[in-house]
């Protein structure tokens, strides 16, 4: 690649010559935008997704949809288009809305981009005991970009739970970073409705500092290309649930990619992803645990599983473990098919019609991903939010 | 009322039944007797209509009207049950939920009114006791984590709790013991009456003590050899299959 010259699309045309010059600048123009050649995104050819021109978003122009997820009494923070919305704010908790911090992030060069918006701000210092729901809202067929920054202080509790509801085209780019102390712990649900003309990129960074413990789902039903990327750093005796459920219909896509560095002794992870693809939809798993020889007593397991339910669709998974430390316990396990034949013949004999058994079985399969979500009333919705989209 | 014609059913391409008949009145039970892979499961699935058993001719009446070509869920609420010779287990099913939805749907493909949650579980509860099953079993997914002879149990359950019209019961007796076959036993005798009829499966003259057949049929090589009436079973276990599958040779 190096020194290959690139020529630009339309659309990387526009947004570089847009962006200040800087590092940021210089690292997106000598590589391009990633896609097929780049070996981290060969599943999600964004360069290609976003070919055509587009311009920056204009101001959201529809009307605030009602939300996929209602978690009871929540701080309600919306991002239209890229523009926070800030509302008034109860005690134990800072919010603040802070200029762009230009940073070159590694191995991350959307991350990077995103870093280019203001900078979102919250911070908790105890138990917080008011779940924070970050709606981020965006139409029309622009491109905007938004950046949290979520700091949970040593032995603070917090509980975020985050949307992206899209309608038309465009592409947003998110980042959100999250720093959890020492013996800090976050519950975080990611969930995001069906968008099928739309792209986007979430990225999320995260660092668990030692003792700390992060429970973390997400919930995602597709769009034209849709790549949900998590980093993580684990220190020493954190403890991490990484789960992901995607349901993919039409033509949708949705790579769900994560990255795990360890880097203390002992940390615990458990990470089970989901996935069903229907008509011509198309899934992406990735998922790697990066062991240094350090990081001894690492206990990680990662499954990723998914039901291919029409000739059409395809699912790509790339499980990894890389280990460099001997005193460890880590397993992946990957599978893909079709639904048990026997079980659908079983059903229908009993009365269900194809398509309630078929209902009956994919709703199975989800739900033990489903099962680890801890809140009664968060899990109800997720499970009616993953049956309403079609099967 | 189950009527069964020239029946010829290939699998893989392979002769599984060849043009076998068999008819069982209303208000009879038939037992079918036979030796390993004659073709006694490839026959119950044909009735139920399982995917890949298409019939290559023959045909298959319920009451005068055909089957074949219906779905298997249609031919369940026309009342055609089978209980299966290895039940699945269903991971991820509530077993209650399921069985709920199920009585619903064929009771809604027959016009009849939907069951209340409150009623069902009353009559789930009753059947389970008479079949065995624990409460704390019946909270697991479907069949999960079952034994074989609780996984017969629970078909049970559902003949019971179906009340079927027609009921095929494939190899019911393998694993269980004395104390279930009667439950077994218990449960069909319960529920013989003029309109409903009873396919028994099965390789052993113990079950037929319990529930005693007005007709036994030796199947072998995909068709019916020898019919006779309930003192076959006797006949069977004292010579075994041989003697009719050589007159058939
Ligand atoms: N799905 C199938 N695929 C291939 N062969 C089958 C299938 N089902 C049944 N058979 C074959 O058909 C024959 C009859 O099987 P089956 O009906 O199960 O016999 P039985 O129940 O009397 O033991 C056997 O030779 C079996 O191998
Ligand atoms: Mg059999």
């Amino acid at each position: 690649m190096v020194g290959a010259p690139i020529t630009y699309t339309a659309f990387e045309d526009r947004l570089f010559s847009g962006l200040p010059e800087g590092e940021i600048a210089e690292a997106l123009r000598s590589r391009g935008l990633p896609g097929r050649r780049t070996e981290a995104w060969k599943w999600s050819d964004l360069r290609a997704a976003l070919r055509e021109e587009r311009a920056a978003s204009v101001a959201y122009a529809g009307s605030d949809p009602a939300s996929p997820l209602e978690p009871e009494g929540a701080l309600v923070l919306f991002c239209r288009n890229g523009e926070w919305d800030l509302p008034e704010l109860p005690d134990g908790v800072r919010v603040s809305l802070d200029a762009p911090r230009p940073t070159v992030l590694p191995d991350a060069d959307l991350a990077s981009l995103a870093t280019t918006a203001r900078v979102l701000t919250i911070e908790v210092d105890g138990t917080f005991g008011t779940p924070i729901l970050i709606r981020r809202l965006s139409d029309g067929s622009g491109t905007h970009a938004d950046r949290v920054s979520l700091r949970v202080a040593p032995h603070g509790r917090a509980t975020l739970y985050e949307t992206h509801e899209i309608t038309g085209a465009p592409f947003p780019n998110s980042l959100t970073e999250i720093v959890l102390g020492e013996g800090a712990s976050l519950t975080r649900l990611v969930v995001q409705p069906p968008a099928s003309e739309a792209v986007l990129v979430h990225t999320s960074l995260l660092d668990v500092c030692e003792d700390a413990e992060l429970n973390q789902s997400a919930l995602t039903l597709g769009g034209a290309l849709v790549r949900h990327e998590n980093r993580l750093v684990q220190h020493t005796d954190s403890r991490v649930r990484l789960d992901a459920l995607y349901k993919l219909s039409g033509q949708r896509h949705c790579d769900t990619t994560t990255h795990v560095d360890y880097a203390g002794t002992g940390a615990e992870t458990r990470q089970l992803v989901k996935g069903v693809a229907l008509d011509r939809a198309r899934g992406v798993f990735q998922g790697k645990f990066h062991v240094d020889r350090g990081a001894q007593k690492t206990d990680a397991q990662m499954s990723h599983h998914a039901l291919l339910l029409s000739q059409g669709a395809s699912v790509n998974a790339k499980p990894e473990l890389e280990i460099y430390a001997d005193d460890v316990e880590c397993a992946h396990g990957n599978t893909a098919g079709a639904l048990d034949p026997e079980a659908m013949f079983y059903l229908r004999q009993r009365g269900l019609s194809e398509e309630a058994a078929r209902g009956l079985l994919i709703d199975a399969f989800a739900g033990e991903v489903l099962a680890r979500v801890g809140d009664e009333g968060m899990r109800a919705q997720l499970e009616r939010l993953f049956r309403e989209a079609s099967n | 009322m189950l009527n069964i014609e020239n029946l010829t059913v290939e699998i893989e391409g392979n002769p599984i039944l060849d043009s076998l008949s068999l008819s069982v009145p209303a208000g009879e039970v038939h037992a079918i007797m036979g030796p390993n892979g004659s073709g006694k499961s490839t026959l119950s699935y044909t009735v139920a209509g399982r995917p890949g058993y298409e019939p290559v001719s023959g045909d298959v009446t319920l009451d005068g009207e055909s089957l074949i070509g219906l779905e298997p869920d249609e031919r369940a609420a026309k009342g055609v049950f089978l209980s299966f010779q290895s039940p699945v287990a269903i991971p991820g099913v509530a077993t209650m939920n399921f069985l709920r939805t199920a009585l619903n749907a064929q009771r809604a493909a027959r016009g009849e009114d939907e069951v209340s949650s409150a009623d069902f579980l009353k009559v789930f509860r009753t059947h389970a006791q008479t079949v065995g099953l624990t409460p704390d079993k019946l909270k697991r997914p479907f069949n999960d984590g079952f034994s074989g002879g609780e996984k017969k149990r629970m078909e049970m359950l559902q003949l019971a709790l179906f009340q079927p019209r027609f009921a095929i019961m494939d190899e019911t007796d393998s694993g269980l013991d004395i104390d279930a076959l009667r439950m077994v036993g218990r449960v069909v005798n319960e529920l013989r009456s003029p309109d409903r009829g009873f396919l028994v499966i099965t390789h052993y003259q113990r079950l037929l003590e319990h529930v005693r057949p007005d007709r036994i049929h030796v199947l072998a090589g995909g068709r019916i050899v020898h019919s006779g009436g309930p003192e076959l079973a006797a006949e069977l276990e004292e010579g075994g299959y041989e003697q009719f599958t050589a007159e058939a040779a």
